[in-house]
């Protein structure tokens, strides 16, 4: 009986998880939203948990770029000594 | 490199520079607050992102049906733009998301088209690197179906039920957001000339490397 039940007891898990995630799903539907409306100030409240998102936004988007820009100079000054060496050989061979 | 490259960059570099001072002086939105900042990188990035895939598109149907290497060179260089203006666009997304709709990720047509094209400029960066011989023109396969994705990605919003803001918000932008948007739109269209050019520089040096070793042999 016991094992039968530690058998059981994933798929129960499993069952009891599904049947809470349609209220779960219908607890956060905000609208959809046509246009952005300014205003001046900001709740005060607002502001750490946003800055905490905002701030890897920005700097996520500054290293990527930093970071393929670098990785586009690394592979472009690789190939050009190549050109060179071999533009070398072929000058030395005629 | 062409005689405008290097100013392009100065001037690039710059209205990178600035553009924080823009965004923080930009008007706070009513309903998402803070946050809402991040769109002045995320809507330019996600833009430049299907741009990309349309340059890679058409470059690729011209490689494929006319031959032609120079359009074979920009494809590539394209796909490796839409992998990274594509990963800054679904980067910045779920961190705007968390906050605004209180989750990171929505399975929505939009998010998951994003996402499905994303993936297919991958997969076409994988096929050129690891793909052999022949992997030029089954890759430009690949590029066609990541272009007949974008126009999808682009109307989503407007057909389809999602919590995904509409196409509507950019026309409809107050001059105070208005102006450091299309600031950004117009640093990150160059920033995407400026790299695609520098990535197009590298196959040809590639290419030039081929020709010298032939000549060697």
């Amino acid at each position: 009986m016991m094992t039968r039940l530690r058998r059981l007891a994933p798929v129960l898990a499993l069952a009891a998880l599904l049947s809470h995630a349609p209220a779960v799903s219908a607890q956060q539907a905000p609208q959809q939203m046509d246009e952005f409306v300014p205003i001046d100030k900001l709740p005060q409240q607002e502001q750490i948990p946003a800055a905490n998102l905002l701030i890897p936004a920005y700097a996520f988007v500054w290293i990527a770029v930093l970071v393929y820009v670098g990785s586009i100079a690394r592979r472009l000054g690789g190939v050009q000594r190549d050109v060179e060496r071999l533009e070398a050989d072929l000058k030395a061979r005629k | 490199m062409p005689k405008w490259f290097t100013p392009a960059s100065v001037i690039c570099a710059l209205m990178f520079a600035v553009s924080p001072l823009l965004i923080a002086n930009a008007p706070f939105e009513s309903t998402m607050g803070l946050v809402q900042k991040i769109s002045y990188y995320h809507m330019p990035s996600a833009w430049i992102f299907l741009i990309a895939g349309i340059v890679c598109g058409v470059a690729s149907i011209r490689y494929l049906f006319q031959g032609n290497l120079s359009q074979d060179r920009l494809a590539q260089a394209a796909a490796e733009l839409v992998v990274l203006f594509g990963a800054l666009a679904i980067v910045t997304g779920p961190l705007w998301a968390r906050k605004a709709w209180g989750v990171w990720w929505q399975w929505d047509v939009r998010l998951t088209s994003s996402l499905m094209g994303w993936m297919v400029s991958v997969a076409y960066v994988l096929v050129r690197k690891y793909g052999g011989p022949g992997s030029d023109k089954l890759a430009a396969g690949l590029a066609l179906f990541g272009m007949a994705n974008v126009p999808f990605i682009y109307i989503s919003v407007n057909y389809w039920r999602t919590i995904h803001p509409k196409t509507s918000v950019v026309p409809k932008l107050p001059l105070q957001m208005g102006i450091p948007f299309w600031f950004c739109v117009v640093a990150f269209v160059l920033l995407f000339t400026l790299l695609l050019r520098l990535r197009v520089r590298l196959e040809e040096q590639r290419a030039r490397v081929d020709e010298l070793y032939l000549a060697l042999d």
